[in-house]
């Protein structure tokens, strides 16, 4: 009987302890939040997902048949204040005219304002015609370039070059060598669709100048 | 009154309790009770904490000034075969002692009030001045890569950090984050309960996480004593001033398959902070600290590829406190 009063004190001492936890809302970079002064893939997907019928829009008025209509994909720039610049698509296959049509859908779009680099998205566009009808389907991922992190182990100077910045990961990690050999796993992987976006191999770092050797 | 009872005397409310309700409802009034002394322990802790606490400015923009430098010095002990080709030599000496001087401002907002009371915090980078000297002379420093970046961060009223994000748009050779760094993590004052008096001092520890992004974290450990600090002239009884000195250890693995790498750290840190005694806010706060970083490199198989040592000295001093 004492046994089990002790463990009826305890439970709920521990639940008023801990309190409701796990939820992601809490997290500080919860898309949405307040406190998320970045872009995130996700937040720029439900644009893209939203702006569907417009560009379905432009396949309407210069693509006549799904054959015509090629494989597409849009690239363009997310700048701090959240508009788009670098607008660009590229057409394989489809008609000329669509692209200009295309890249006065992506001009007007308005992204949140944000803390980060300026975003540089790649996004395909999947037009589909069957018993439904003509549409554009929403692509499940927006590819960005995420900005590298270079040696954040090491306190670097602010006025490194890339040069010295390259020699540096050569000499401590060989980045090339790494990124070859999971290029070559990967080559050799079964095909698989990429679930995410994954971080690119160059990033948007300066070109490495070519190291002073001996 | 039974013997059992006699050799385990109840407490006093308990029997009474129990004299007045059914045995069947006995268990329910345990808890309840239990619950209650639960809650008030919990409070009556957090209000022993009120004697020395800073505000944040709510619903306000706080604008903090800052002036630090610091001085890295970096040798290579150990390279690898894979080093010859590279002319190591010179790329050492214009690392061997780098030293930055950096001002400028942030601003922070409360944007968010957790469930448990605790605060979000959004610190942003407004603008940044300074110079690096890598021993050839000053050059102006590009800060173009941090100024705008911000960092949140979730802290209690005592200003213990509970969690932060964003600091991978800071980290990063190239970047020239590190001086920012330092600042936005000194910008958070963990304030003992009290401040400590006939002379006395008042230990505290705690572990701070920073994730610098999803693969690397910096888990440390600060050891500090507390003191009272002599308050400036000019500031009288509106001050209150605190000093602190200690150690820190520091452990962090990169995770990250394209730089394998991890790093052991210790510092000695010491600081002075000075708050508005009345408002809570903070007017100024000075800090050193003198880091020594073993960063070793590794091989996919786990074993050491090349080591380096820096010996990092920061002098800081965060302060202001404007609003609008």
């Amino acid at each position: 009987m004492r046994l089990l009063l002790m463990l009826l004190l305890c439970v709920p001492g521990l639940v008023l302890a801990q309190g409701p936890a796990g939820d992601p809302r809490d997290n500080l970079d919860h898309p949405g939040s307040p406190t998320d002064r970045y872009l995130d893939a996700a937040e720029i997907r439900d644009v893209m997902h939203a702006t569907n019928d417009a560009f379905y829009g432009c396949y309407r008025t210069h693509v006549r048949g799904t054959k015509e209509a090629g494989e597409v994909a849009v690239r363009f720039t997310v700048t701090r204040e959240g508009t788009v610049t670098d607008a660009a698509a590229e057409m394989d296959g489809a008609p000329p005219s669509l692209g200009p049509c295309l890249v006065d859908v992506l001009s007007a779009l308005q992204f949140a304002s944000h803390d980060g680099d300026p975003v540089q998205v790649s996004y395909p566009l999947v037009y589909q015609v069957d018993r439904k009808g003509a549409r554009v389907l929403p692509y499940p991922v927006v590819f960005t370039k995420p900005r590298r992190v270079r040696l954040p182990l090491l306190v670097l100077p602010a006025t490194i070059s890339a040069g010295e910045l390259a020699m540096l990961e050569r000499i401590l990690v060989d980045p090339d060598e790494r990124i070859d050999a999971d290029r070559r796993e990967l080559d050799q992987a079964p095909d698989e669709p990429a679930a995410v976006p994954t971080e690119s191999a160059e990033g948007d770092a300066p070109a490495p100048e070519a190291p002073a050797e001996r | 009154m039974s013997l059992d009872d006699t050799l385990s005397p109840r407490p006093r409310l308990l029997r009474s309790a129990a004299v007045l309700a059914p045995r069947s409802l006995l268990p329910f009034l345990v808890i309840a009770l239990g619950a209650s002394a639960l809650l008030v322990q919990v409070n009556s802790a957090q209000a022993g904490r009120r004697s020395l606490r800073y505000r944040l400015p709510a619903d306000a923009i706080e604008t903090l000034s800052f002036d630090v430098a610091h001085t890295v010095q970096t040798s290579f002990d150990q390279l690898p075969p894979e080093a010859e080709p590279y002319d190591t030599d010179t790329l050492q000496a214009s690392l061997a002692t780098v030293t930055t001087e950096v001002s400028g401002t942030i601003e922070r907002v409360v944007g968010r009030v957790f469930r448990d009371r605790s605060l979000g915090l959004v610190s942003r980078v407004i603008d940044v001045a300074g110079s690096v000297d890598r021993g050839q002379g000053a050059e102006p420093l590009d800060a173009s890569g941090i100024e705008g970046k911000s960092v949140s961060m979730r802290v209690l009223e005592s200003g213990e950090l509970l969690a932060s994000a964003g600091w991978q748009h800071l980290a990063g050779g190239g970047r020239g984050g590190d001086a920012v760094f330092t600042v936005l993590l000194q910008s958070i004052l963990r304030l003992p309960f009290e401040v400590p008096s006939n002379g006395g001092t008042l230990p505290t520890s705690f572990k701070q996480r920073v994730p610098v992004d999803p693969l690397l974290n910096l888990d440390q450990t600060w050891d500090l004593l507390y003191s009272a600090a002599e308050v400036p002239d000019g500031c009288g009884r509106r001050c209150v001033a605190v000093s602190y000195e200690g150690t820190i250890t520091e452990a962090a693995v990169d995770g990250h398959p394209a730089r394998p790498m991890k790093r052991d750290g210790a510092a000695q840190v010491s600081g002075t902070i000075l708050l508005d005694s009345k408002s809570g806010y903070v007017r100024d706060h000075t800090f050193k600290l003198a880091w020594t970083f073993t960063t070793t490199s590794l091989r996919e198989n786990g074993t050491p590829r090349a080591v380096i040592t820096q010996l990092q000295t920061t002098k800081g001093r965060v302060f202001g406190g404007a609003r609008k």
